[in-house]
């Protein structure tokens, strides 16, 4: 498992702070070359995993179990390691340029410094002619280099972030509900750029977002995370069209009506919200009508159904 | 600390410092100019009965010190109190009338801030002749300028917010929806300017009256005891202590009260 | 860039001579109206001896024709006659005193933008430690302690004490002398600025562009110089007047403190006993001193942040 390790991989991951436990439990590999969407209602705990990813967790934060990044352990990574890893390893795509673009940096001038930190060997022409590859790569005009960023579009500002986040060259891409900000053409063709530098490029790509029929529309696979825990991890069109675990069923559920058939039975309305953080027993022993015994008391393990892993008791008995 | 600690924390200390102010002067047996020939510039001493020393005629320095910051706060108070009711109400009105009303007093407010509250004390002293009202008319000819401009910012947001917009697409009538839905919302953010502004005040008072512009002798303030405590420094350095420290604990505390509840305030959501 | 720099020194120029226009025009009208004339302090003057004064200096002519005489000379770079110290014009006693006031003026805002940005930043990085408590701790001292405490207190430790640095006095070109002067009147400002800079810095370290920007994986000094440096400045530069102000109230004490001659020399004693034409002439200069360092501050706040240059909005 060592050798052949995905570019991104967390085993048994979890992340407390003080006695609040944020994140429990997490398994999931991203391999070179696929996107996974990583899909969670707000709260679910998609930002803290985010952050520990990059090793940006808040002070007070105590992490605990496996997260390999590119080979390097979280466990034994310094800070200095951590600092080598962003970046060049590591790239991130900030959720709104509003706010993660600094209102007074030209664009090239943001696009320069990063690549002056992760290129030092480029000239002054060399950098000039990276930069505009790199506009070229994400689909910009290179007139826009000119620009500050309050006189960019929201997708264009959007593309500057992915730009100054491939500018390192990351293997791995981690995107912060990229689309956000944006209207559904932007965010779509958003998507697809990033599906792009997955399967042309061989990056890892993990889709950070609380919109699941988006994300899984350009995802490979798709991991839905509740309470902080992982619920379903499976192929996207898998999890899209036969839903196993209940909270994922009513997830899709309801989004607007339109593709695959809805199931007809729910065991939890679509509306239904895991309970925080539970110490033991499934998130939704409370709201679900499946809901025995076992699920106050233990909390589910992994599971294989149709070609997915589900944390669910009750997973697979139906069919 | 966390903010709620120090804003209760900075409370106490200026309500402590309020009541000293108030009834202290009266439990001594001295007063503020009653001068005492046997003990003239005593060091503090618990024999004579001067706690805190007596001046060089003899005047007991915690009388005068407790005297002097009421003197000192009742100024920076009322002056505050002009400022925030003149410029609230200019504020407000060039906030939510607009237009022609709204650049006019504007523009009063940008020449006024080309004068320093030094220079317009300066300036009121030669009409008016020295002394504490002077200050009172500098200080609060001044001091609406900055509450006008904050609370016309703050009415123009308020202006949009949706609530007021809501209460504006039901009918309500201009007057009405002023008094009901913005100027109860003003009324936080102007306390929080008032704290800030009374320090200064404090300030300012103690500058002027150091200045000789101010509280005049045999009265005492803040500025003029530590003018004299100054020029007797090194002879009877408890003259400059005693007004010293109650002058950075009132401005300490109301500086870091005001600017904790602002932060308290912004990032309350 | 350019096009709104011009925009805004023109915008600056058309606003600030009316303002300048106000400012005399309403002091001279205070002055004049105030009951008393100069010439009618302490011992009686026989009124021959008077009449003749008030005629020497046009005091004996209706206010609108003094009023217009005024303005025609300020126009003329001409501030008039002091009226109470012979012989001295006030324009010469302002060429004597805004040299030494804006040299300890000057050196005081820059140490204060030096020791409070500096400090300011250090506070906000090192959130909730040691360094950050001193700093708050010393930043509340120094805005509460006024100049005039402070100042007598430095002499005290470095001039009578340690013997390092002069008590007093002036000598041109002798630096030595401006080091107590400056420092004193500085720290009320740095400390403020010192808080203001904190809690901006604080706003921006944890805005989401200081994430994205760690994320890139730019060292610790770029971040900080580059990215959270000069959004923390804007604050600043809207309190750049708020400090000018109190530099100056600071530098009237200060030059009395140290006998430094200044501008502010003469001018406690002009505004006491009536001397019209050098406190409107200070006070004029002083407005002008204010209206230029807000030009400055604008023309500081048009660099630091791009929305406000209207031209670079999208097409």
């Amino acid at each position: 498992m060592q050798t052949e390790q995905a570019p991104l991989t967390l085993q048994g991951f979890g992340l407390r702070y003080g006695s609040d436990v944020v994140l429990a439990q997490i398994d999931l590999q991203v391999r070179a070359g696929e996107v996974v969407a990583l899909v969670g209602a707000s709260g679910a705990g998609k930002t803290s995993l985010l952050h520990a990813v990059l090793g940006l967790s808040p002070a007070g934060a105590c992490a605990e179990g496996g997260l390999w990044i590119h080979g390097v352990d979280r466990a034994q990574a310094t800070e200095a390691e951590w600092a080598r890893l962003r970046g060049r390893v590591l790239g991130l795509i900030p959720q709104d340029p509003l706010t993660a673009l600094p209102a007074h940096r030209r664009v090239d001038g943001l696009l320069d410094e990063v690549l002056r930190r992760h290129q030092p060997t480029l000239d002054r022409r060399a950098r000039r002619a990276a930069q505009a590859r790199l506009l070229q790569q994400v689909g910009l005009d290179s007139a826009l280099r000119q620009r500050y960023p309050h006189a960019l579009s929201g997708g264009q500002g959007q593309r500057v972030l992915v730009a100054l986040a491939l500018a390192g060259d990351p293997a791995i891409l981690i995107a912060d509900e990229p689309t956000s900000a944006l209207d559904a053409v932007a965010a779509r063709a958003l998507l697809g750029l990033l599906a792009q530098e997955a399967h042309a490029r061989g990056r890892a790509v993990l889709l950070v977002s609380h919109d699941l029929a988006a994300s899984a529309a350009v995802a490979d696979r798709v991991a839905v995370l509740a309470a902080g825990r992982l619920v379903e991890v499976g192929p996207a069109a898998a999890v899209m069209c036969q839903p196993v675990h209940p909270y994922v069923q009513a997830l899709v559920a309801a989004r607007p009506p339109l593709l695959p058939p809805r199931p007809r039975r729910l065991a939890l309305a679509p509306t239904a919200a895991p309970c925080a953080q539970p110490r033991h027993g499934c998130a939704f022993a409370a709201t679900c009508v499946q809901a025995d015994g076992r699920c106050v008391e233990q909390v589910p393990a992994w599971r294989t159904v149709a070609g997915r892993q589900v944390t669910c008791h009750h997973a697979g008995e139906g069919a | 600390m966390s903010r709620l600690l120090r804003i209760r924390l900075t409370l106490a200390l200026f309500g402590l410092l309020l009541v000293a102010a108030l009834v202290g002067p009266a439990l001594s047996p001295w007063s503020v100019a009653a001068l005492d020939w046997d003990h003239p510039a005593v060091a503090p001493t618990w024999q004579a009965g001067h706690w805190l020393g007596t001046d060089t005629l003899g005047r007991d320095v915690l009388v005068r010190s407790l005297a002097g910051l009421r003197v000192s706060l009742s100024i920076a108070l009322l002056a505050s109190a002009i400022g925030l009711l003149l410029g609230g109400a200019t504020g407000a009105l060039a906030g939510s009338v607009g237009g022609f009303v709204d650049g006019l007093l504007m523009r009063i407010v940008d020449v006024g801030y080309a004068l320093p509250v030094v220079l317009v004390a300066l300036l009121l002293t030669v009409v008016l002749g020295r002394g504490a009202s002077t200050l009172l008319v500098a200080a609060g000819t001044v001091g609406w300028l900055s509450t006008a401009r904050m609370v016309r910012a703050e009415t123009q947001r308020l202006a949009l917010a949706p609530y007021v917009l809501a209460a504006r697409l039901i009918g309500v009538a201009p007057v009405r929806l002023f008094w009901r839905h913005v100027l109860p919302n003003l009324i936080g953010p102007v306390l929080v300017q008032a704290t800030l502004t009374v320090p200064s005040l404090v300030v300012l008072e103690s500058f002027l009256s150091f200045l000789g512009l101010g509280v005049q002798e045999p009265n005492a303030s803040l500025g003029n005891l530590l003018h004299d405590g100054a020029r007797e420094m090194e002879r009877a350095p408890w003259l400059l202590l005693a007004p010293a420290v109650l002058l950075v604990s009132v401005v300490g505390a109301l500086t870091v009260l005001g600017e904790s509840v602002r932060d308290e305030i912004a990032h309350a959501d | 860039m350019r096009n709104s720099l011009w925009r805004l020194l023109l915008g600056r120029l058309l606003f600030g001579v009316p303002t300048l226009w106000v400012v005399i025009t309403v002091a001279f009208l205070l002055v004049r109206l105030a009951p008393g004339g100069p010439f009618d302090a302490e011992q009686r003057l026989p009124p021959a001896v008077k009449a003749n004064l008030d005629r020497t200096f046009g005091l004996d002519r209706p206010l609108v024709e003094q009023y217009q005489r005024y303005l025609g000379r300020v126009l003329h770079g001409d501030l008039g006659p002091s009226l109470r110290l012979r012989d001295r014009r006030v324009i010469d006693l302002v060429r004597e005193g805004l040299p030494v006031s804006l040299t300890l003026g000057g050196l005081a805002l820059v140490l204060a933008l030096l020791v409070g940005i500096s400090g300011g930043l250090l506070a906000a990085v090192r959130r909730g430690r040691a360094a950050d408590r001193v700093l708050a701790g010393v930043s509340v001292l120094a805005v509460a302690l006024p100049p005039y405490v402070t100042a007598p207190l430095l002499v005290w430790i470095f001039a009578v004490y340690l013997g390092w640095l002069p008590v007093a006095g002036w000598t041109a070109g002798r630096w030595l002398d401006l080091v107590l002067p400056v420092v004193a009147l500085a720290l009320p400002t740095a400390g403020s600025l010192l808080r203001i800079v904190r809690a901006s810095a604080l706003d921006v370290l944890a805005s989401p562009a200081i994430q994205a920007a760690r994320a890139r994986g730019l060292s610790a000094t770029r971040i900080l110089w580059a990215h959270v440096l000069p959004p923390t400045l804007s604050p600043v530069l809207a309190s750049l007047g708020g400090a000018a102000a109190g530099l100056l109230g600071g530098s009237l004490v200060i030059e009395s403190v140290f006998g430094l001659p200044g501008m502010g020399r003469f001018l406690v004693e002009g505004a006491l006993n009536r001397d019209y034409t050098l406190v409107l002439g200070k006070v004029l200069v002083y407005a002008v001193l204010v209206l230029v360092l807000n030009l400055g501050a604008d023309l500081g706040a048009l660099l630091l942040d791009p929305r406000l240059d209207r031209r670079g909005a999208p097409r």
